[in-house]
């Protein structure tokens, strides 16, 4: 008789777990005793205990020492949740300074921005001092929200700017800016971001990396690179029509540094005057508000038709055959955008993207090939692990 | 503010848990260091058997106990907090695999423990032939089914108290047990055959 065939057979892990009552797990025992199949079972279910309870080396008293000193340096550090809550309010503002950044962060799929602005960006946010410091600067009045629960700070962008340090969360927490349109997501970076109305109008990514996430899409925005919207509004200014916002709270900058970067100069939304030159350096400290002059035309919309550039619906075109199921589809323009636009941020989201819709379609070969592309043109891409798992290395 | 450490009487054996959580909500991080030489050798066991790098562990173990102190104020109260803190080791664990997926170790987790128990030659012939059959096994086990087991065989919780730390229903765990088993004895007996 085999184990399956022996109708107590099904309650022998009830009883190695305990869950019998006494009388069951007696009358159980007394069957194993006699039911070799049963018997040997209950032997496999202990060498398996016996296994997983195999001793592992503890830590020596000086790792115990040092970890437990580094415990406490670390949450002595941390604020405690009395303070936290006494907190709240600046906490709040801060976050509301994030959302901004986070906004402006969503541009992602606009466009990138000048390429001399970049080393400027990196200039203004490469502070080794805060570097493990997580932050949130509002300027040009800023107005947002920020709530937090459960290891998820959420800052909500309304208007203004917000200049974003994501120091070392704790595993598990999450700080994450939100625009109307936009949601944007960095650890351990540093960046800039701006909103409109509600809307992200760009975003500076300065040391790090930024994920953002915006009209259904998501892509990385890497240290240096910068993005705007292309796509204008006809409305005043941020500073002339304030956009009311339940809780406008300003925040202390933490750590004076150097002013913080600015989006590149971008003649349809911002004048001459108001944008920083390239590579200047700048006191940060009351930062005047950018002047728009001729703010959005039209609200950012999901919909592919109304994205702001060509490349922009060109990637989204991608998305929607591969969310539809045609993958084939999806990779011929995923192909032809990274060729088309081999500078945007994208191009390097495409050219994973590609592995994966070619995984999809269940050709297993073509997308080990193309992630093994992937790798050999971007070594150092946003995707090269998972890429490297693809490539089967 | 700061939070401050002090050294007092919490450092006693005889402090209960709640007791040394509701200083930490006070403010007083004395108690945390306190927690941590209690169980922090559990927590570091339990993290040892399911993922994959040491270096994570001791990552794990330090946002474990840091959390525990975050959220102090949220102790329910149960005597022995080891329960409560596999329960956030778990969720470090879980989401940073979701993120960065490290779970592909627990071979060499496995692997490298050493067998301090004695045992005589034929036994441990025995015994050293099926653990490392299980071991492989174990390794190829999702990762779900891992902590289930590592946390009701190792830990010694119940099925009901692994559902509460995963947020699954204990219908879920026991599901993944049998799996689990069912997967092990398989091999087991392959091997044996």
């Amino acid at each position: 008789m085999t184990i399956s065939e022996c109708p107590q057979g099904a309650l022998l892990e009830a009883l190695h777990d305990g869950r019998l009552g006494p009388q069951e797990r007696a009358s159980l025992e007394r069957h194993a005793a006699v039911c070799a199949a049963c018997g040997a079972a209950l032997r496999d279910l202990a060498r398996i205990r016996e296994a997983v309870r195999a001793p592992l080396p503890h830590a020596t008293p000086l790792v115990h020492q040092r970890a437990r000193n580094a415990l406490l340096r670390r949450a002595t550090a941390l604020p405690t949740a009395r303070v936290r809550g006494a907190q709240r309010g600046a906490l709040m503002a801060l976050a509301a300074a994030a959302l901004m950044l986070a906004g402006l962060s969503g541009w992602a799929f606009g466009r990138v921005t000048s390429p001399e602005g970049r080393p400027a960006v990196a200039q203004h946010l490469h502070d080794p001092r805060a570097a493990l410091e997580t932050s949130v600067r509002p300027s040009g009045g800023a107005r947002f929200e920020r709530s937090s629960g459960g290891g998820l700070d959420v800052v909500t962008l309304a208007s203004g700017a917000l200049d974003v340090r994501v120091g070392r969360l704790v595993a598990g927490d999450r700080l994450v800016l939100r625009t109307a349109d936009a949601e944007l997501e960095g650890r351990g970076s540093a960046f800039r971001i701006e909103a409109d109305q509600g809307k992200i109008r760009g975003v500076v990514v300065s040391s790090g990396s930024v994920e953002v996430r915006y009209a259904g899409f998501s892509a990385i925005i890497p240290s240096g690179g910068s993005w705007r919207a292309t796509t204008e509004v006809a409305a005043p200014s941020a500073s002339a029509v304030p956009v009311p916002v339940p809780v406008p709270v300003p925040v202390p900058v933490p750590v004076p540094v150097s002013a913080p970067p600015r989006l590149s100069p971008a003649p349809a939304t911002i004048t001459a005057a108001a944008a920083p030159p390239a590579r200047e350096r700048r006191p940060v400290k009351e930062a005047p508000a950018p002047v728009v002059e001729a703010p959005p035309t039209a609200p950012i919309a999901a919909a592919t038709a109304a994205l702001p550039s060509p490349a922009s619906r060109e990637f989204a075109e991608a998305m929607r055959s591969i969310g539809r199921g045609d993958y084939h589809g999806g990779v011929t323009r995923l192909e032809a955008f990274a060729s088309a636009h081999p500078d945007d941020a994208r191009a390097d989201e495409a050219d994973y993207l590609r592995a994966i819709a070619l995984q999809r379609a269940g050709d297993a070969a073509g997308a080990a090939a193309a992630a093994r592309r992937y790798l050999a043109t971007r070594p150092d891409g946003a995707h090269r692990r998972e890429a490297r798992q693809l490539a089967g290395d | 503010m700061k939070p401050v450490i002090q050294r007092r009487a919490h450092e006693s054996a005889e402090v209960s848990d709640p007791a040394l959580f509701e200083a930490i909500a006070g403010g007083d991080l004395g108690p945390l260091g306190v927690l941590f030489d209690r169980y922090h050798e559990d927590v570091r066991q339990l993290l040892l058997r399911v993922a994959p790098g040491s270096p994570d562990v001791d990552d794990l173990v330090q946002e474990t106990f840091l959390t525990a102190g975050k959220i102090a104020g949220a102790y329910d109260g149960r005597p022995v907090a080891r329960p409560f803190l596999i329960g956030i080791a778990v969720q470090h664990l879980r989401r940073r695999r979701r993120t960065v997926k490290r779970f592909h170790g627990l071979l060499e987790a496995f692997g490298v423990a050493p067998v301090t128990r004695q045992r005589d030659p034929e036994d441990a012939t025995l015994l050293a032939e099926d653990e490392s059959r299980l071991r492989a096994a174990l390794a190829r086990l999702s990762e779900d089914h891992r902590i289930a087991l590592t946390m009701v065989e190792w830990n010694g919780m119940s099925g009901v108290e692994v559902a509460k730390v995963l947020g699954v229903p204990a219908g879920t765990v026991w599901r993944w047990l049998h799996e689990a088993r069912v997967e092990l004895r398989r091999l087991i007996e392959r091997g044996a055959s």
